[in-house]
């Protein structure tokens, strides 16, 4: 009788190590759970990847534009250019943001470092954005009526190279994997 | 009597090389190469079993897509809805080879079958011993045999080559 188990407890051995082994064996399972595919969560997800890949080429293209603004600076008082680049930076900037800020997040996303960086800087060069040209139409418009220029003004490439030097760590943070 | 010795005799020799093991504290990473920047994205929710007699073993390794996380959460999203992971939600990879394989030393091929998006294709890993049931394994995943829609930026798509590499620990069960 104990030989008869020894034996079967032998095949049982053999056998198990010759099972097929089976996704079960792991305790995983190739069924989609349902909080994955709801139709809320498909169409966000969705939109979100949609909103953000226009975010990222929106934001690269204003990175040269503000490129092309800041090395025209020069020239500014000679021609239009400087204020032309810097109308198309501002609007493609906002553009930009919108699709950021529009993008839906679902709950279970978390930011990691970099994307926190990216997102705090964005407190910076956004006020900087919408101060930058307003000081600049400002300059241009003294200048050119040959009144006095405000202490602010005078400011404004100072203001205008902090706002290039933390857009471009911005977006740097998210080109480039440090 | 005679009989069931025989038996008991015949059977021995492979249950005794019969092991089973499972793995432990192992990683899986992808590399995605565009032509302006390199990606790399890991994995460390592997599953794993082999099951060796005395002449062959065969294995079964399974991730989670969405257990792939790079340093870029949104790209991770970007990656979920590129590899669809809501309707293919795991990767894995199978085989089998001789047991001989396992006391190699140095280098070795092995044929595996990868399922990922739905679709299986067949690679020749590279196995290589790093310590006792230890190995380190790569092979180039190819997006377009597993029909992904690789994604651009600027127009250019990502290459369709992937670098795969696993660092993969057994532990007998």
């Amino acid at each position: 009788m104990k030989l008869l188990f020894s034996i079967l407890f032998l095949i049982s051995t053999y056998s198990s190590a010759h099972a097929e082994i089976s996704l079960s064996d792991l305790g995983m399972s190739n069924e989609v759970s349902v909080a994955e595919t709801t139709p809320k969560f498909e169409s966000e997800m969705k939109e979100r990847t949609e909103k953000l890949r226009k975010h990222q080429v929106l934001g690269l293209t204003t990175w040269g534009m503000m490129s092309a603004t800041m090395l025209t600076g020069g020239s500014a008082l000679d021609s239009n250019l400087h204020m032309y680049l810097g109308m198309a930076t501002g609007a493609l900037y906002l553009t930009t943001a919108y699709y950021s800020l529009t993008a839906p997040k679902p709950t279970n996303i978390k930011d990691k470092t970099r994307m926190k960086w990216h997102k705090a800087l964005a407190w910076v060069h956004f006020p900087l954005m919408l101060i930058v040209p307003y000081l600049g139409y400002q300059y241009k418009k003294h200048e050119d009526n040959n009144q006095k220029h405000s202490a602010l003004e005078k400011q404004h490439s100072a203001l205008a190279g902090a706002l290039y030097g933390t857009f471009t760590i911005s977006t740097a943070l998210m080109v480039i994997e440090f | 009597m005679m009989k069931n010795i025989i038996l008991f005799l015949w059977l021995l020799p492979f249950s005794v090389l019969a092991q089973n093991w499972e793995l432990s504290s192992s990683t899986a990473q992808y590399e995605v190469k565009h032509l302006v920047k390199k990606v790399y994205s890991e994995s460390k929710e592997l599953k794993g079993k082999m099951n060796c007699s005395a002449t062959e073993c065969e294995f079964l390794v399974a991730a989670p897509i969405k257990s792939f996380t790079s340093s870029d959460s949104n790209r991770d999203l970007n990656m979920l809805e590129t590899t669809e992971a809501s309707k293919f939600p795991l990767t894995m990879a199978k085989g089998k080879f001789s047991s001989d394989k396992l006391k190699l030393k140095q280098k070795w091929t092995l044929p595996i079958e990868v399922e990922f998006h739905g679709v299986t294709n067949i690679y020749n890993a590279e196995i290589e011993p790093t310590k006792d049931m230890s190995f380190k394994s790569n092979f180039n995943l190819k997006l377009d045999q597993h029909k992904i829609d690789r994604p651009s930026l600027f127009g250019i798509k990502i290459e369709d080559s992937v670098p795969m590499i696993f660092k993969l620990e057994w532990k007998q069960i």
